[in-house]
This record gives C-alpha cells, sequence and structure tokens, in this order.
C-alpha cells in the first residue's frame, strides 16, 4: 500500500521550503548585489530580472556579466564549468530518489547548492528537495527585483560587509556536512587544492577541479 | 530580442542540458560512486568558501575569527542562519573594535 499521499507530499515540500529560509540570509544579498552588478555593466531591469528567471545561477550570472562583450562560447562555457558539479547532484539525487521523468527536468533546473546541501542533512523525500529548491528560486528572484528597486540605496550599505555573508553560509553549511575525521581530512585536502588550483589560473574551473579531485581523496581515504 | 536575452536564453538551455546528463544517466550504483557523492558537497563547500575568501582579502585575520565564531554555533544549534547572522555581527564589532 503506497502511504505516501500528497498530503505528506505538501507537508514535506513546506518542511523543505522552511528549511532553507535560513539560507535566504545568503542568498538574498547575492541577488540584491547581483542587481546592482547588472545595472552597472548596463542591462535594463528587464534584463537583470530575466537572467535570475532563466540561468537560476548567481556564479553564472556573475560571470556572464564579467564576460559581457564576450563571444556566447566565453559565457557557454562558463555556464558548462560553474555547473559541472550540478552533474555530479544529479547522478547523487537519481540514486537517492526514485524520480519521473518531468522530476529530473525540474530537479535540474531547480538545482542549486543550497537546497542540494539541506537535502542532505538528514533522510529526505523528493518533495522536501523540491520545497527547498522552489524557497531559492523565489528568494532568488524576489530579491533580484527588490535590488533593482532599491539600487541607489545598496550603494549605501557598504559598511556592513554583505559579501561575506556568501563563505560565511558555505562554511556553515559544510561544517554541517563534516561528521567524521575522514570529512575533515577531504575538506582540509580540498582547501589546500583550491588554493594551487587558483594560484595556478584555474579561476572559476578551481570548483570543479577541487571537486572531483577532493571527492576521489575521500573515495581514496575510505577504499577497503 | 536584445544580444543579453539570446545570451541567457542560451546560457540556461546548454546548462539545463549538461544538468540533465547527471539526471538522465544511468549509473550503476556502486559503493565507490555513494563514497563519491557523500564526500563531493563536503569538496566543493570547501572550494567554494576557499575561492569566496581568496577574492576578499581584506580584513582576512578577523574574517577567519568570524568564521570560527559560526563553525561553533553552527556545531552548537544547527542553525545556519544563526550562524550566518552571528558570523556577520561578530566581523562588524571587530572591525569596529579597530582590531
Amino acid at each position: 500500500m503506497n502511504n505516501y499521499t500528497d498530503t505528506s507530499r505538501l507537508a514535506d515540500f513546506v518542511q523543505g521550503f522552511r528549511a532553507l529560509m535560513p539560507l535566504w540570509l545568503g542568498g538574498a544579498p547575492v541577488a540584491v548585489a547581483y542587481a546592482y552588478a547588472a545595472k552597472q555593466a548596463g542591462l535594463s531591469g528587464f534584463e537583470t530580472q530575466f537572467m535570475s528567471l532563466t540561468v537560476f545561477s548567481s556564479t553564472t550570472q556573475l560571470s556572464i556579466l564579467q564576460a559581457m562583450g564576450g563571444s556566447f562560447l566565453s559565457y557557454a562555457l562558463n555556464g558548462v564549468i560553474i555547473n559541472f558539479h550540478y552533474l555530479l547532484y544529479g547522478v547523487a539525487l537519481t540514486q537517492r530518489y526514485k524520480l519521473r521523468r518531468w522530476e529530473r527536468i525540474l530537479a535540474a533546473f531547480l538545482m542549486s547548492d543550497g537546497a542540494y546541501g539541506v537535502s542532505q542533512t538528514r533522510t529526505t523525500s523528493f518533495s522536501y528537495f523540491l520545497g527547498a529548491a522552489v524557497s531559492m528560486y523565489t528568494v532568488w528572484n524576489v530579491f533580484t527585483a527588490l535590488g533593482l528597486l532599491l539600487h541607489p540605496l545598496v550603494a549605501s550599505l557598504s559598511w556592513a560587509h554583505l559579501e561575506f555573508s556568501v563563505p560565511l553560509i558555505y562554511f556553515a553549511l559544510l561544517v554541517s556536512a563534516v561528521k567524521k575525521r575522514v570529512d575533515l581530512a577531504v575538506a582540509i585536502f580540498s582547501v589546500v587544492c583550491t588554493l594551487i588550483a587558483l594560484r595556478i589560473g584555474l579561476g572559476g574551473g578551481a570548483v570543479l577541479f577541487t571537486g572531483i579531485v577532493g571527492a576521489a581523496f575521500g573515495v581514496w581515504m575510505t577504499r577497503k | 530580442m536584445s544580444g543579453i536575452i539570446l545570451a541567457a536564453l542560451g546560457v540556461a538551455a546548454l546548462t539545463l542540458v549538461f544538468r540533465l546528463v547527471g539526471f538522465f544517466r544511468v549509473v550503476p550504483s556502486s559503493p565507490e560512486l555513494e563514497r563519491f557523492s557523500h564526500f563531493l558537497p563536503i569538496s566543493v563547500l570547501a572550494a567554494f568558501v576557499t575561492s569566496a575568501l581568496y577574492r576578499q582579502q581584506e580584513q582576512l585575520e578577523i574574517k577567519f575569527l568570524a568564521l570560527l565564531l559560526a563553525a561553533f554555533i553552527m556545531r552548537r544549534t544547527r542553525q545556519p542562519g544563526l550562524a550566518v547572522l552571528l558570523g556577520l555581527i561578530a566581523l562588524w564589532v571587530m572591525g569596529w573594535l579597530g582590531l
């Protein structure tokens, strides 16, 4: 008998939506900062919001702004490199949940580091992940719009160092993911790998490089 | 349609297709892949923290202290929002005290 009803799906969705809400504190300032940077780069309000609605990736959107005036190939390569770890998240999610075709497409579109991280913290259902993903999509787009509206005011908040909330939120998620000594070893190894990758000029590819090498190091450390 | 709208649509479509490779690839379950999936968020999050700090190197010492405080709060409360808020407040206070 299938006990997983629409009511429990909705309850899981709401729980996931709420679980991600603390991460709004990290996502909202980045969305405002993106809107500010986009306006400074000369994008219209519609173009700025359209990117948030369709691309939905802070690093990809900011990298498009940085590469403005370049070729489509440069935008596309940036997008693929920055999103590479999402491919691996997809593999992990399909192992964890039994997903239908439309659920896979929806999850791929709405995927974010925050939603993936929150859904890994305990035993969850796909509805829980979806709630967390929609939560981040909502805050990202609402705060992009607010950033456009409050464009002049944001310039006066430079004293607050809101950009520091980005590494803080990633670090808080990292701390919650590190449970054993081998996890800590992988985290330290990954920090060193990233520093090397940045020093040799990998730039945006540093996350891709470290993601694969760091996880492979963990697999090697736990070999039988 | 402006160039940036076309670029956004193109990048969105391409990245979605790329993400779907992970979702539709038939991957036989194996202990190695499960362990890889376990370690992946740790290595990616560590890379994000490091590369974000690499780009924000001013006041690095007090940022490390704020991160340590956030880690302590996170361990004790399991509340990422509280950890981030207190980490930011610590940064403001230490900056204000001129540390």
